[in-house]
């Protein structure tokens, strides 16, 4: 059984959320203050929290402050505040991912899924690193079998996408220039070429993230390139 | 007694008391210092009743010579002998060279005179000092009398006595009194004289404490002569206390001492008041306000102040004139009145002139100057810089004045301006905040409905329309909030090295699926080197990101779409090129007003903000966009300025530059 706590001030969005979440394997339970959500977390083993940020007593950005002190427990902030300082404070404090209201609930499921495969499987705790295996966020990446998984859930590449990805993961937080990636991957000269760089990446963004528009891991960097983003130390 | 100091009895009495110290004071200096000159604290008062003796003896020689030289001319008159009688003194006349007294004069010759020798003897009845010695005293005197040489030499030559009876009303004994009495006095004068200065000096405080006070108020009042200017006042009364001194100089030379004393009273008393006066009246102004209010200097002061500014506030055109007529007709009454002098001292002249003309000169320049420089300022829009005034004059100090007004108001309407862009923002944002939360329940709710099996389809519709509302309401606050910050640069701009092409095939990557789907063909052009521009990567996709957002949804299927990067000058220019699928009947300013729409109908979906966002963000990384309508072409083209400096090395740096 897996307990999800969603906090919301709102009480008609608790009520939509639990009816898109449901599931036979998962408790849901609600709180509508920060201060709630922290009682809760206290007394009961939490699997995930979906945090609002405007919220009275206790906001969720003290709330999920106080968290961390104690527990390690994946966070999914909701909030309608959407700009981008916003998002960054929030994943600096500790948050998982980051939701913006009005939110589609198919991506809300999608992150919670994510987020659950993540932290049950991979026990929440810094994973153990299988040797050849590369792993950012919840990408990994097999060489010896050639296996991509999301969350560990096997995602299927073509070899180019496969090839791409293994070159962006061996040095994360690098940005690879598109003629680059296209020399290193395809083994020739880029003549014009860049552009089929960027419609794989665009592919492989779309299997790899939840929203392709704004990716969590792999990065598009204006101007300049791509990039596997680096994952936080916590 | 303060406040009966102050009326007039008070003023009258106290006045009169100065007076009277002051005369007692004066005469005792006087007195005292007489004294000591004749050296009465040092002599015995024998010897002071001889030198008496003998000064009135030498007087009465004197006297007498000029008699005998003015008057007693030939034939012999004896005036002389009419001079000392009853004076108890004898007069002898010798002639040693043998001449008769009617030769003597007869020519009125000097050189004559020279062998005359006048005699006279003091008939003494003096009971302690016996008659030789006396005049064994006085021999030396006369004989060694240098101030009778001239203008004629007369020598005593003596001994010649008689022993005449000494008659005490005369002359002699007046001299003989004045000694006894000083005698007595001489150490009380100076004691005397110090007491009544002090008691003058002491009344003279109060009556000046009192003066141009009325009883029962510390309130200044002008006094009888405050209408008069104080320079004049004090002009006046100096030449007034000039006046005292044909008093003096009458004592001086007042023939019997009483008349002496009494001109010398005079005199003092005569002095003391007008010092009186002064003093009073000086007191009264510096009550008033201090002595140069109301003085002629200052009025002359004011006036030419006045003058001067009334000068400075003439147009400039009229006092430039003005000034240069009066230079040159300066130059030129100085060339005819030196016209004589030497070539040397007309070039000094000329250069002395010069030299006062050159700080004005340089003055006005520098003032021109400062203006010129402040002006720039403003034009670059440094609007918090004061300039200062203070030291300048005329047109000019206006002139800055005025520029200080300007650059104060341009300042305020610009902050405010600032400020109220600034708060719509927030209050846009803040707005959105709030109606993103009722949205979120409207969209999720009205996706539960269509979600829900029901019998009646047309709920199911309406679901969704309901449903489709909301997402479009959620993406107009989304573009709204983006809008309101990017018009206002109320966002945060990173600017860093760029490939334009770079992104240009990023663009083109992202949306090849886009714009296969939309039946659209897309042809990339660029140059084969890269192009590196100064712009923040994200905000500059927002912008292509909008421009090809539109692409898809206006322009028509199955036509080009032409994306060309292209280096022009110092610019690099990136252009958008498409058909468009409706006729567009609005002008190409007007599609970049916000909630501007390629069709009027606002059918499709869209917030209408797209290319007012893109402009905006443009604009905020240094660049320009500009939209062209020709016919159903429709054109955008991104201009930006080339920076010189290389992309980063692609790496860790740049990575963070991303976060």
């Amino acid at each position: 059984m897996l307990n999800i706590l969603l906090c919301d001030d709102d009480r008609d969005i608790v009520n939509a959320l639990k009816i898109y979440l449901s599931a036979p394997d998962r408790c849901l339970l609600e709180a509508h203050t920060g201060r709630e959500a922290l009682e809760i977390a206290a007394r009961t083993e939490l699997h995930l929290i979906l945090l609002d940020i405007m919220m009275p007593e206790m906001d969720g950005i003290a709330a999920l402050a106080a968290l961390r002190q104690t527990s390690n427990v994946p966070v999914i902030l909701l909030t309608a505040k959407g700009e981008d300082c916003d998002k960054i404070l929030g994943l600096d404090i500790g948050a998982d991912d980051y939701i913006t209201k009005p939110f589609n609930p198919a991506e809300v499921s999608a992150r919670v899924r994510s987020q659950l495969r993540r932290y049950t499987r991979l026990g929440g705790g810094a994973p153990a690193p299988a040797p050849g295996v590369v792993r950012v966020g919840g990408i990994a990446l097999d060489d010896a079998q050639k296996l991509v998984t999301l969350d560990g859930e096997p995602v299927s590449l073509t070899p180019t996408e496969y090839e791409i990805l293994k070159l962006l993961l061996s040095s994360p937080g690098q940005v690879f220039s598109p003629p680059e990636i296209y020399r290193r991957v395809w083994q020739d000269a880029p003549l014009g070429n860049e552009r089929t760089v960027a419609v794989h990446i665009r592919h492989l963004r779309e299997k790899l993230e939840i929203d392709p528009a704004e990716p969590r891991w792999l990065k598009v960097v204006w101007g300049q390139g791509y990039k596997i983003e680096k994952e936080k130390s916590q | 007694m303060k406040q009966w100091t102050r009326t007039a009895p008070g003023q009258f009495i106290l006045w009169l008391l100065i007076l009277l110290f002051g005369e007692i004071a004066a005469a005792a200096g006087f007195a005292s210092l007489y004294m000591l000159t004749m050296d009465y604290y040092s002599l015995s008062e024998e010897q002071l009743s001889q030198q008496a003796i003998s000064r009135r003896a030498s007087s009465d020689l004197y006297e007498l010579s000029e008699e005998i030289l003015l008057r007693d001319s030939p034939p012999y008159s004896g005036y002389a002998e009419a001079l000392f009688t009853g004076r108890g003194i004898d007069f002898f006349r010798i002639v040693e060279n043998g001449q008769s007294q009617d030769t003597l004069y007869e020519y009125g010759d000097a050189d004559a005179l020279k062998n005359t020798s006048l005699c006279f003897s003091r008939k003494l009845d003096w009971g302690t000092v016996s008659a030789d010695t006396l005049v064994s005293d006085l021999a030396p005197v006369y004989s060694d009398a240098e101030s009778y040489t001239e203008p004629f030499p007369v020598q005593y030559t003596g001994p010649y006595t008689t022993t005449a009876v000494y008659e005490s009303e005369d002359s002699f004994a007046a001299e003989l009194l004045c000694v006894q009495v000083l005698w007595q006095l001489r150490y009380y004068a100076p004691l005397l004289a110090g007491l009544c200065a002090l008691l003058a000096v002491i009344f003279t405080a109060v009556m000046l404490h009192a003066a141009g006070r009325r009883r029962g108020t510390e309130q200044a009042y002008p006094g009888f002569f405050t209408r008069v200017p104080y320079d004049i006042f004090t002009l006046l009364a100096f030449f007034l206390g000039l006046v005292a001194l044909f008093p003096l100089e009458f004592a001086a030379e007042a023939a019997t001492l009483p008349r002496s004393i009494a001109a010398l009273g005079i005199a003092v008393l005569y002095a003391l008041t007008v010092l009186l006066l002064w003093l009073r009246e000086t007191a009264i102004r510096h009550r008033l306000g201090g002595v140069w209010r109301g003085s002629a200097a200052a009025w002359l002061w004011h006036f030419c102040r006045r003058c001067l500014h009334g000068a400075a506030q003439l147009p400039l055109i009229p006092l430039t004139t003005a000034l240069a007529v009066v230079i040159t007709l300066g130059e030129l009454l100085g060339l005819l009145l030196f016209v004589g002098w030497n070539p040397g001292m007309l070039l000094f002249l000329w250069g002395l002139e010069k030299l006062i003309l050159l700080p004005c000169v340089l003055y006005t320049a520098l003032s021109c100057q400062k203006l010129r420089t402040h002006t720039h300022q403003l034009a670059q829009g440094e609007l918090d810089k004061t300039l200062d005034a203070s030291h300048m004059v005329g047109a000019l100090k206006a002139h800055a004045q005025d520029l200080n007004a300007i650059a104060g108001s341009i300042d305020a309407a610009v902050s405010q301006r600032t400020r109220s862009e600034r708060f719509k923002a927030e209050l846009i944002t803040n707005v959105s905040h709030d109606i993103k939360t009722p949205l979120t329940s409207i969209i999720n709710y009205t996706d539960l409905i269509c979600r829900e099996k029901c019998d009646n389809p047309r709920i199911t519709e309406y679901a969704q329309v309901l449903h489709r509302q909301g997402e479009r309401l959620k993406k107009l606050l989304v573009d709204l909030v983006e809008a309101s910050k990017a018009s206002t640069g109320n966002l945060e701009v990173h600017r860093a090295p760029c490939r334009v092409d770079v992104l240009l095939d990023q663009a083109a990557g992202e949306y090849e699926q886009r714009l296969a789907q939309s039946g659209l063909t897309l042809v990339l052009q660029k140059p084969e080197t890269g192009l590196v521009i100064l712009a923040d990567g994200r905000h500059l996709w927002r912008v292509f990101d909008n421009l090809m957002n539109n692409i898809c949804k206006y322009a028509l299927s199955g036509t080009r779409v032409y994306l060309t990067l292209a280096q022009a000058g110092t610019k690099v220019r990136v252009s958008f090129r498409n058909i468009s699928r409706e006729p567009l009947d609005m002008p190409a300013a007007q599609l970049l007003e916000r909630f501007a729409r390629g069709d009027a109908a606002r059918t499709t979906e869209g917030s209408g903000l797209g290319l007012s966002i893109a402009q905006s963000l443009t604009e905020l990384q240094g660049g320009k966009m500009e939209l062209t309508v020709d016919g159903d072409l429709f054109k955008a083209v991104l201009s930006f300025p080339l920076s010189e400096t290389q992309p980063l090395t692609p790496g860790p740096a740049a990575a963070e530059a991303e976060e």
